[in-house]
């Protein structure tokens, strides 16, 4: 009989072990548990729950690791990533990651933190709108009742549908985005169409004739009256009111097709006119920055061409000046700016007087010069991503503008300003 | 006794069946939310470009992107493109570098080589969009294929950029896969990200302190 019952107890007990190693099996398969929260973690990527709660333990396994997470979500159909950096984060708590994105218009977009309370540590974030927006970058304001307070600023990347990017310090409240272009207004209002083209070439006209022509403040008065403009004065009233004060050139309409008579090709549409460097007037009362940089890094892919004697000269990273916001007055140009930059930084500079383009040339910056990198190198410049295709002369400057000066060894193509030399 | 023996086993067995049963749900369950319409273990393929640690502003050193594939479907690719945009004013593409995923080479005494990718650094700086290219002239023989993946790294290639002079403190850079492709010689078993059969995860550059 006892035989019989250790029997018994021994086959029940194979049994059991059988079981429980299925369901082992089963549950690593799964992957339930802490384990499969460990290994997501590692990927880099993760969802955001439906609560929106992100548990301390990943945070703090994001800080000991010193990694970089995704935290994906989803908001009527509007997808976001929150990317956080473990060397960001200092306590680690649960946090609500959530947030209720509101589309109010095609220009305009709202979105609630569904947090009670800040994160206390920075993280960016990103939207994924569903259709695209013609603009470079947005301005994220605060909602406070029917008052909005600008934080931010979001860069706009995306060729088919626009990525929302922006930095978040404060993970409390509803915010509105509103795209910050003009190339967001109406066509009627900043594109001239068949009567405003000959309006523009009035304007041209009487520009040449008087330094402050009055076409071009009817101009500034219709970009003033942009919608756009409107919609965003609260938001942006800093940035907006220095572009109403300096904004008193003209934008291309794109529609010419032949040179003018300093042998520039058509602007494109949308950039501005050349200003004669006579027919610019200085005035030293109104101050705006821009942010300014130097850069000769395309020199570093081409070391093999550059001249004997000048290896020296060339910064270890390409860089001659850092980025930075430098103070111009109203109405100065690209290459004012540059002499006075140059000259505060004890920066070497040397330029000539082209008359056949009405604009100084740029010939050497920190003792590089033309041909010091091959037969198609020399100095070009560039603002807000744009290779003017005119002298630095001629470019009257706007608040707000970003100018990078840069070296090309190969007529613009290694810097993406071959279009600027006509190639 | 043997009523008590019985009863107990019967305990037992019901228990297992329970235990087994709440296994067999979760796994459903996990597959159902996991995987969505794609069915239970189905796993769509995923190129993601890795975001990396913040950059400092003033970093000259080139910055390092790794391009991961997840797993790829039991066909040959001998064909596989990408399109990534990027902002050429803030960052400078300096070229790539070798990944770990290799393609099939009979001849090799591994079987394997690595791809070569054509990408034209020059015009990608130009357009802000690099179009990275791997062809197979031969359709089939140099070909992507699962058995070469690896089981935790699978790194196509990486990508090499470079701040620029205008680069500032709080920037973000996204980068954008706006098209990828990996081809089989039939167009139905070709993995494409317009087709949904193939997944993108796009990557950004911060800029810290």
């Amino acid at each position: 009989m006892d035989r019989k019952m250790k029997e018994n107890i021994f086959r029940i007990r194979r049994r059991m072990r059988r079981i429980c190693l299925c369901v082992l099996i089963l549950l690593c398969l799964t992957g339930c548990g802490s384990v499969g929260e460990k290994e997501r973690v590692l990927q880099g990527r993760m969802e955001i729950p439906e609560d929106g709660i992100i548990s301390k333990d990943i945070f703090r396994q994001l800080q000991e690791e010193n990694g970089v997470i995704t935290f994906t979500g989803i908001s009527n159909d509007v997808a976001y990533e929150w990317t956080v950096f473990g060397s960001d984060l200092e306590a680690c708590k649960d946090c609500n990651l959530a947030i209720s994105v509101e589309k109010k218009d095609a220009q305009k977009i709202v979105f609630e933190h569904l947090s009670e309370e800040n994160y206390g540590f920075p993280a960016v974030l990103s939207i994924y709108l569903n259709e695209l927006w013609n603009a470079e970058s947005a301005v994220v304001a605060q909602l406070n009742g029917t008052e909005e307070t600008a934080v931010c600023t979001a860069s706009i990347t995306g060729s088919e549908n626009s990525i929302l990017n922006f930095p978040v310090e404060s993970s409390v409240g509803k915010y509105v985005i509103t795209p910050l272009s003009p190339a967001y207004a109406s066509d009627e209002e900043i594109i001239s169409t068949g009567e405003k083209e000959a309006e523009a070439s009035k304007q041209e006209d009487a520009e040449k004739n008087s330094t402050n022509g009055s076409s071009a403040k009817d101009k500034q008065k219709e970009i003033e009256t942009d919608s756009y403009l409107s919609s965003i004065e609260n938001t942006t009233k800093e940035i907006v009111s220095s572009a109403e004060s300096t904004g008193n050139r003209t934008v291309s309409d794109g529609k010419k097709v032949v040179q003018d008579e300093y042998l520039t090709d058509p602007i494109p549409e949308g950039k501005p006119m050349p200003v004669e460097p006579d027919e610019r007037q200085v005035d030293k009362e109104k101050e705006y920055t821009c942010t300014f940089s130097i850069e000769c890094s395309s020199i570093l892919n081409h070391l093999e061409d550059l001249a004997e004697g000048k290896l020296d000269e060339v910064p270890s990273g390409g860089t001659i000046l850092k980025a930075q916001t430098v103070t111009f007055h109203e109405g100065e140009s690209v290459y004012d700016v540059l002499q006075r930059v140059c000259r505060e930084n004890g920066i070497q500079m040397e330029a000539s007087w082209t008359p056949i383009y009405n604009s100084a040339y740029v010939e050497g910056i920190h003792n590089l010069y033309e041909f010091d990198c091959g037969s198609g190198s020399g100095w070009m410049y560039r603002v807000n991503g744009w290779y003017p295709n005119y002298g630095c002369s001629r470019y009257q400057l706007e608040s707000g503008e970003v100018v990078e000066w840069r070296y090309t060894c190969n007529l613009g193509k290694d810097i993406g300003g071959s279009n600027a030399l006509g190639n | 006794m043997k009523k008590k023996q019985k009863r107990n086993k019967r305990v037992i067995l019901i228990i297992g069946t329970i235990i087994v049963l709440i296994a067999i749900i979760a796994v459903i369950c996990f597959g159902y939310f996991h995987k969505g319409d794609r069915g239970f273990f189905a796993t769509i393929p995923t190129v993601t470009i890795e975001t990396p640690q913040k950059i400092n502003k003033d970093c000259t050193e080139i910055i390092d992107l790794n391009v991961e594939i997840s797993t790829l479907e039991e066909n040959l690719y001998p064909a596989a493109s990408f399109c990534i945009s990027f902002d050429p004013s803030k960052l400078e593409f300096v070229g790539i570098k070798e990944g770990t995923v290799r393609i099939t080479d009979s001849r090799s005494s591994s079987g394997y080589q690595l791809p070569t990718w054509s990408v034209n650094v020059e015009k990608s700086n130009e357009i802000g969009q690099i179009n990275l290219m791997y062809l197979d002239m031969t359709g089939g023989k140099y070909a992507f294929t699962k058995e070469a993946l690896d089981e935790t790294e699978n790194v196509l290639f990486h990508l090499c950029f470079r701040l620029r002079g205008s680069a500032k403190k709080g920037d973000i850079y996204e980068l954008c896969l706006e098209d990828a492709i990996f081809a089989n010689v039939e167009e139905e078993k070709s993995l494409a990200m317009t087709t949904n059969t193939l997944e993108t995860e796009n990557g950004r550059i911060v800029v810290g302190e």
